[in-house]
């Protein structure tokens, strides 16, 4: 796999792999779109990040998703690098909130399950597309952490090419 | 070995024993302390033997009676040590060159050897430290990281490989069992640095690696390109093109690669061009391959930007490049069968198979085409590599081309002989004989000699010249003889050479040689030289060259004339710097200084003509027709004067030190002079008529003043003088005497003169100062004057101590004027002043301060 689309992986493992799916799996989303995350300020915007991706993680605690769950704590890894470059340290990764109460999920395997966990990943993968081009506007500035914005931006646009292949 | 160390318990019998009370089992009468002991090579090791309550009163024991054994050898009795009544102990050096097992025995009524217990030791090493930890990410999924472990340790020791990012520590990596030196951890996130390291524990301890940091995706190794073809093209037959798909599973786009190649029976590859396949691609075309040949292609990729590394080369694909036409023709003979009778004979003519790499592909046949005799033309296609023709006694010209798919060869001729040939052979001509041997399978290499029927002189001799001539030497050159000319083997030249009036001289030159140095040669001289060239039957003359010897070698001229000029460059330099630096002396003995007139500004101190301290203009100080014998006052002053002057007088002080110095170094005339040249100068109306007047006889006058010294005024009293001598620059210049004579004068308007009222506003400054002050027309005679004022000044500063009258009148002038507290500081105002003095001839009336330098006075 050339690029980590984890939608397409997703419906593929899962059989879903029709058009009239893929719309399907297309809703509003709850996570911040590229309008309201290129007017935070810097840490601001790395915090919705990362409370985002956690959130994320959260939502998508079933092994099924062992792999894009380590990618996603790669991802919160390299924000919380970049806050603590602009926060005192400990404020700036702060410890995983406790597991929010997530409203009742479906049986896992059962197709309403599947929908709404595509319906998830494809937020996820849109709301990565918005903070890439987010980071794109960031000016270059020397030093760890500018090294790590093109970290982080590597993983999204590397994710976000996915996005666009798939 | 340390493996011998490693021992498997045996069956440890114990043959004394108690009886268990449950079920008849023995119970051993002891135990040793500790149970299984792992020991570290070149270590102490202690254990301790302690004896059943019950069985030492069942057998009335006591650890006295102990005994420690290994395997069968007693340890000595120095080594044990009794604890207590129940228990020994023993104490061993170095476990690693013991054996084992280690037994605790007791010694039964002083005779019998009974064994309580044995343990076996283990010998082991605490695990080193894990060396050269390196990570390698295949593809994008995984990542397997290697390390060195270290030497055995012969326990059991785990490797566990550890990672964690900045912010969380990551799921350990556990090497699967009888693996100590790998591990290959599932799921690696790129883009993300993490810390691996490798922790190493056995019973003895652990160690951890030294911790490595690193981005995944620089170390990423892809899995090769796979699918790998290759074709060729049937219009160029010197490409291929390789194409292959691109690992899949991979983090990032871009890609380079190697691509090599080489042919099938090669074993040496060639690699194209790394620039040229530095993109991502699925194809590439070799060219410049050599057509219908087979290569074998591999290719390997990595990341474009050159982060990670290459993969493992490709399954290797191959192809054969398309067919060319033949690039050679065949070799080519025939044989004559002269048996055939009535004008015919048979003719086998033969060749060889082309080679691979000159058929350039699969040989269909060959075309046989026979020129000549009755039949003019005769073509015909053969897959053999032989055919027999019968044709006539007629010469024939065969020819062959070999032909394949696409083309044919060019062709090979061959002339057959006609049956009645003879070769007609000249004299004095040069032959080329080759023989070709001629195999069953086709003709072997020709052999080829030069020869002659007969020889010859050659028809003309060498043309000789010269490349080169030098004093003592010439070298000449020639070419060889044409082939047409030289009706023989040519053996060996000559040269003659001669002067005009010489015996001729003759030199023999190998045949090979084309330049010959005749040598030595006498310089200046016209040489006649001629050549002839040799065979086996005599020789030939050339033409007669000439040349004639320089007189000087190359470099001679220059080497005599440039030490002559830098000598002589030298000398003059020499004779400048002396010149300056004898300056004065040069001066003194050449050019006499003359006392300058315009100094008699005693004249001023006439009281009678108090006005002339006025600096004016000349037009205005002396109208023409105004100027009368009384405007001129002179005072003859002598050196040893002491007496003090009164203060309107001491602005003349400095020039009546020149003076005297001036007359102290003057011929007799000088102080003559002074007075007798103002006399016509000023006397006359017309500038330019004075100067010329004064170039002729010139009455000279002494002035004897008397009252001077006493400081009265006297009156004039003026000698004529009948001398002739020619009135020196400064006497010829009225004007100059005029004004340096009113120089003195306060109200003067020039600006010279306002410049330093504007010093002399300052309440230190004297009035009198302005005596300093010169207009531009001072002579150069007065700027000498000043130069040397100025060293007599500084000189007469050095002696101020003798205390000298003159000089402190000086000095009285320049404390008045506040130059300086110092002497130092006198001095250096009177340089300057007398600097702009000097300075003034040449410029216009500006006065602006001037700076000494040393050795002279220059503006600033």
């Amino acid at each position: 796999m050339a690029k980590k689309d984890f939608l397409k992986a997703f419906m593929t493992d899962q059989g879903l792999n029709s058009p009239h799916l893929n719309e399907t799996c297309t809703g509003s989303s709850d996570f911040p779109v590229t309008e309201t995350l290129k007017d935070l300020p810097p840490v601001t915007f790395l915090q919705t990040v990362s409370q985002t991706v956690r959130l994320i993680e959260q939502k998508l605690n079933e092994p099924v998703f062992k792999r894009m769950h380590i990618y996603l704590q790669g991802i919160d890894n390299n924000v919380c690098c970049m806050l603590q470059a602009l926060l005192p340290a400990p404020a700036a990764c702060p410890a995983p909130a406790s597991r929010r109460t997530l409203s009742p999920t479906p049986t896992v395997g059962s197709f309403s399950w599947k929908l709404e966990r595509c319906k998830i990943i494809q937020s996820y993968q849109r709301f990565m597309e918005a903070v890439g081009k987010v980071l794109e506007t960031w000016g270059a500035s020397p030093g760890q952490r500018n090294r790590k914005r093109r970290s982080l931006l590597n993983v999204l646009l590397g994710q976000r090419r996915k996005v666009r292949a798939g | 070995m340390l493996a011998l160390w490693t021992w498997i318990v045996q069956a440890l019998f114990i043959f004394l024993t108690i009886d268990s009370v449950g079920g008849g089992l023995l119970k051993p009468c002891g135990h040793i302390i500790p149970e299984s002991p792992v020991v570290a090579p070149n270590t102490t090791f202690t254990a301790i033997c302690v004896l059943d309550e019950e069985c030492l009163s069942e057998h009335h024991l006591n650890a006295n009676q102990i005994f420690w054994k290994i395997k069968d050898t007693r340890v000595p009795k120095e080594q044990y040590t009794i604890l207590n009544r129940t228990a020994a102990s023993v104490t061993l050096e170095d476990v690693s060159s013991l054996g084992s097992p280690l037994t605790c025995n007791i010694l039964l009524y002083g005779q019998i050897e009974q064994n309580i217990y044995g343990i076996q030791i283990r010998v082991g090493w605490a695990p080193e430290k894990p060396k050269n930890l390196s990570c390698i990410v295949n593809g994008q999924s995984n990542m397997k990281c290697q390390w060195d472990p270290g030497k055995e340790t012969h326990l059991d020791t785990t490797y566990v490989l550890k990672s964690e990012w900045p912010t969380r520590q990551l799921t350990d990596c556990i090497p699967p069992p009888n693996v100590n030196n790998s591990c290959t951890v599932d799921m690696v996130v790129v883009y993300v640095n993490m810390d691996v390291w490798v922790v190493a524990t056995n019973v003895l301890g652990n160690v951890s690696s030294d911790r490595i940091n690193f981005d995944p995706i620089d170390i990423v190794q892809l899995l090769p390109p796979y699918n790998v073809t290759v074709s060729n093209s049937k219009e160029i037959s010197s490409i291929l093109k390789v194409s292959w798909a691109n690992p899949v599973d991979k983090p990032f786009e871009g890609l380079k690669y190697n691509i090599r190649y080489r042919t099938k029976d090669a074993s040496d590859w060639t690699l194209i061009p790394p620039e040229d396949t530095a993109s991502t691609r699925d194809s590439f075309t070799v060219q410049y391959l050599k057509p219908f040949t087979e290569y074998v292609f591999s290719i390997r990729c990595m990341n474009r930007e050159g982060r990670g590394f290459w993969s493992n080369w490709s399954a290797e694909s191959s192809g054969v490049t398309y067919e060319a036409k033949p690039s050679n023709a065949p070799s080519f003979w025939y044989e004559i069968d002269p048996s055939q009778g009535h004008g015919y004979r048979l003719v086998h003519l033969k060749w060889k198979t082309l080679p691979r790499s000159e058929a350039n592909g699969r040989i269909l046949d060959y075309e046989v085409t026979l020129r000549g005799g009755k039949t003019s033309h005769f073509s015909r296609l053969i897959n053999d590599t032989k055919m027999t023709l019968n044709i006539t006694n007629d010469p024939y010209v065969a020819s062959l081309k070999a032909r394949n798919i696409v083309g044919s060869s060019d062709p090979s001729t061959l002339t057959i002989p006609g049956h009645d040939f003879k070769a007609d052979l000249m004299e004095s001509k040069c032959y080329l004989i080759t023989v070709i041997p001629v195999y069953d399978d086709g003709p072997g290499s020709p052999q080829s000699v030069k020869a002659y029927l007969k020889q010859a002189p050659p028809s003309r001799g060498p043309f000789v010249r010269t490349k080169k001539v030098g004093k003592n030497e010439a070298v000449l050159v020639w070419e060889h003889l044409p082939i047409d000319d030289q009706n023989g083997f040519i053996r060996n030249y000559t040269i003659f050479y001669r002067t005009s009036s010489g015996n001729e001289t003759a030199v023999h030159v190998n045949s090979s040689h084309t330049e010959y140095t005749l040598s030595p040669l006498t310089s200046d001289t016209l040489y006649m030289v001629r050549m002839a060239a040799y065979t086996d039957e005599g020789g030939k003359d050339g033409p007669e060259f000439t040349f004639t010897t320089p007189k000087f070698a190359q470099g001679e001229i220059e080497a005599i004339v440039v030490p002559v000029c830098l000598a002589f460059l030298l000398t003059t330099l020499l004779g400048v710097l002396l010149c300056f630096n004898k300056l004065d002396l040069i001066k003194k003995h050449i050019w006499p200084n003359v006392p300058d007139p315009s100094k008699s500004h005693i004249a001023q101190w006439s009281p009678h003509t108090p006005t002339r301290h006025n600096l004016h203009p000349k037009d205005q100080m002396y109208p023409e027709g105004n100027f009368t014998d009384t405007d001129v006052s002179v005072v003859e002053i002598e050196a040893n004067e002491k007496k003090h002057l009164p203060e309107d007088l001491k602005s003349l002080d400095l020039f009546k030190k020149e003076k005297i110095t001036t007359e102290g170094h003057s011929s007799g005339i000088g102080g003559s002079s002074c007075m007798s040249s103002s006399r016509p100068s000023i006397s006359s109306n017309d500038e330019s008529e004075s100067g010329q007047n004064t170039s002729s006889t010139v009455q000279y006058s002494t002035v004897v003043h008397s009252g001077y010294r006493h400081q009265v005024p006297s009156v004039q009293v003026f000698s004529r003088s009948e001398s002739t001598q020619p009135l020196l620059d400064s006497e010829e210049r009225p004007e100059d005497l005029q004004i340096v004579e009113n120089g003195g004068s306060g109200d003067g308007a020039s600006p010279r003169q306002q410049y330093f009222k504007q010093n002399c506003n300052q309440d230190e400054i004297s009035p009198d100062l302005p005596h300093f002050e010169r207009s531009k027309q001072v002579s150069s005679v007065n700027e000498e004057d000043f130069v040397r004022l100025t060293q007599q000044q500084m000189s007469d500063q050095r002696s101020q101590s003798s205390g000298s009258g003159p000089m402190k009148d000086f000095e009285d002038i320049s404390a008045a004027d506040n130059f300086g507290a110092s002497n130092d500081g006198q001095i250096q105002r009177f340089e300057t002043i007398g600097l702009e003095a000097a300075t003034d001839e040449g410029m216009p009336k500006s006065y602006l301060p001037q700076t000494v330098r040393q050795g002279g006075y220059v503006p600033q």
